[in-house]
């Protein structure tokens, strides 16, 4: 199947008491990465779980890899192209894993046992071993074995590095980019880590409090996103279509705006040596500065 | 679908030794006071405890979720739960009756009233749990299993009051003096309880598809 956007989603509404996810859009483009970033609570899982048509009673469309969800309708046989890892592992702890190499292998007509069997080996996951019996680290690298052990052209991640050490994280990214180095295979990651993220992604998209915020090329958006630290003075002279986020203290204002490129294109370094001041400093800023700055200009 | 039923019984058989410690000691103690029927009706209530433990371990991992993810979907999910109960209390019922063809073997008993007593409590557990899936389905097994312990209450009040009020031991004694042989009796008995559970089982899964196709996992 090629298709252009391995999700599509458009108008996604859910109301909850108290939680609202609010007229959602976005596309994941077939051969990208995407990070789905927000904090606890914004609505990445639910938005997660409308994908996965694990949600009744939403409104809006959802498209996965051509295949409109629809919770009515029993056709499944799409789901054999996608992979997905929640933040936990989901089977019984019983159960070793060589039985769930048995159930796998009845759930999924596409499931390659030797596939598994070469992950399993390359995670030394012991085929003795009950679920109840591994690490956390140990679990996850289990569910994206299973997740890759099939005819996935899509993996859909939600939370699947969180309480997990650096190093076993790392690891976990190697394997998501080896994945997503054959053409066509896909990536939806959604993580308050945002360093994974920043590692790997291509494309961000925001949400905050249901909303969508924004959907960005990651390396445009470190590009043009900036945190200025000047004075309250200088600080007053950046345009305000620009500014995500002012904060004044008694020595600095520090200043997130979207676009550095139109503050140093309008003279504002010039400006302030021109007139002698303090020199302002131009930060780059990371995925987290973005989020964390744009959560507090919510709030202010 | 074959799948998850792969993976309720390795469910069950990673609890087996706890099983077989418990049916182990019921066996015992019916051996001492000479009750087969004890151990007959607690076979069957085995069988259908087995089905609750796989919905308990299911809900705890979020299995449900995470299947629904694969090539499954809800009425495949629900389907298997339905199977399994019918299974899992079938072959407890086909082991009573082991049990129950051993101890007339071994002129323990006469079996006849055993058979009946399976028959009955087949029905009695399939009943139950038929009305108490769709409320797992819908509250989760933790809320639902209160529920169980009292719907199986209420359901043996009304069976002993009902048996009391028709007078069972009268209609016994009407079908002997009419003549109908015992197998004949047995196999109606047979007959009128597998439409019970039949007709039960049907609608207690019409009404669970519909809860689950409502149900955010």
């Amino acid at each position: 199947m090629n298709v252009e956007n391995a999700i599509e989603v458009k108008n996604l509404t859910k109301v909850y008491s108290g939680f609202r996810l609010d007229d959602v859009s976005f596309q994941v483009p077939t051969g990208s990465v995407v990070g789905f970033i927000g904090e606890n609570g914004a609505g990445k899982s639910t938005t997660i779980k409308a994908i996965l048509g694990l949600l009744p009673d939403r409104e809006g469309e959802i498209q996965v890899l051509g295949h409109r969800i629809d919770n009515e309708k029993d056709d499944e046989n799409w789901k054999e192209q996608i992979g997905v890892v929640f933040d936990e592992c989901n089977f019984p702890p019983e159960l070793k894993i060589k039985m769930i190499a048995n159930v796998m292998k009845n759930m999924y007509q596409t499931w390659d046992e030797q596939k598994f069997a070469d992950y399993l080996m390359k995670f030394e996951l012991p085929l003795e071993k009950k679920v109840k019996e591994l690490s956390k680290g140990m679990k996850m690298k289990l569910c994206i074995a299973v997740a890759l052990s099939h005819d996935s052209r899509l993996l859909i991640l939600d939370e699947a590095t969180s309480g997990l050490d650096p190093v076993v994280r790392n690891e976990i990214l190697d394997i998501f980019r080896e994945f997503v180095e054959n053409a066509g295979n896909t990536i939806f990651l959604s993580s308050h880590i945002t360093s994974d993220i920043e590692k790997i992604a291509d494309y961000i998209i925001f949400i905050h409090k249901g909303k969508l915020l924004f959907m960005e090329n990651k390396d445009d958006l470190i590009y043009n996103y900036a945190l200025v630290k000047c004075t309250g003075d200088q600080a007053a002279r950046i345009p305000d279509n620009i500014i995500v986020y002012r904060e004044d203290n008694s020595y600095e204002a520090i200043v997130l705006v979207r676009d550095k490129e139109i503050l140093q294109k309008g003279g504002f370094m010039e400006t302030a040596a021109k007139r002698g001041e303090i020199t302002p400093v131009i930060d780059r800023v990371g995925i987290e500065d973005i989020m964390l700055y744009t959560v507090k200009s919510d709030r202010l | 679908m074959k799948g998850l039923l792969i993976k309720d019984l390795y469910t069950i058989a990673g609890y087996g030794k706890q099983y077989g410690i418990v049916f182990l000691f019921m066996a015992v103690w019916s051996a001492v006071t000479k009750s087969i029927s004890f151990l007959t009706m607690y076979t069957i209530l085995l069988g259908g405890m087995l089905i609750l433990s796989t919905l308990s371990i299911d809900e705890n991992a979020h299995f449900n979720r995470y299947a629904l993810t694969m090539p499954v979907s809800r009425r495949t999910l629900l389907i298997e739960k339905y199977i399994a109960l019918v299974l899992f209390i079938g072959v407890g019922s086909l082991f009573t009756c082991l049990i129950v063809g051993g101890a007339a073997a071994m002129h323990l008993s006469d079996g006849k009233e055993e058979l009946v007593m399976i028959l009955v409590m087949t029905t009695f557990f399939l009943l139950s749990y038929s009305i108490t899936f769709p409320i797992i389905f819908k509250y989760g097994i933790e809320k639902a299993r209160y529920i169980y312990i009292l719907v199986t209450m209420v359901m043996a009040l009304v069976v002993i009051g009902g048996a009391s009020a028709l007078k069972l031991e009268m209609v016994s004694e009407s079908v002997m003096r009419a003549g109908i042989p015992a197998f004949a009796a047995v196999l109606t008995l047979l007959g009128i309880c597998t439409v019970i559970d039949a007709v039960a089982v049907f609608l207690s899964y019409r009404i669970s598809l519909k809860i689950v196709k409502k149900r955010e996992w």
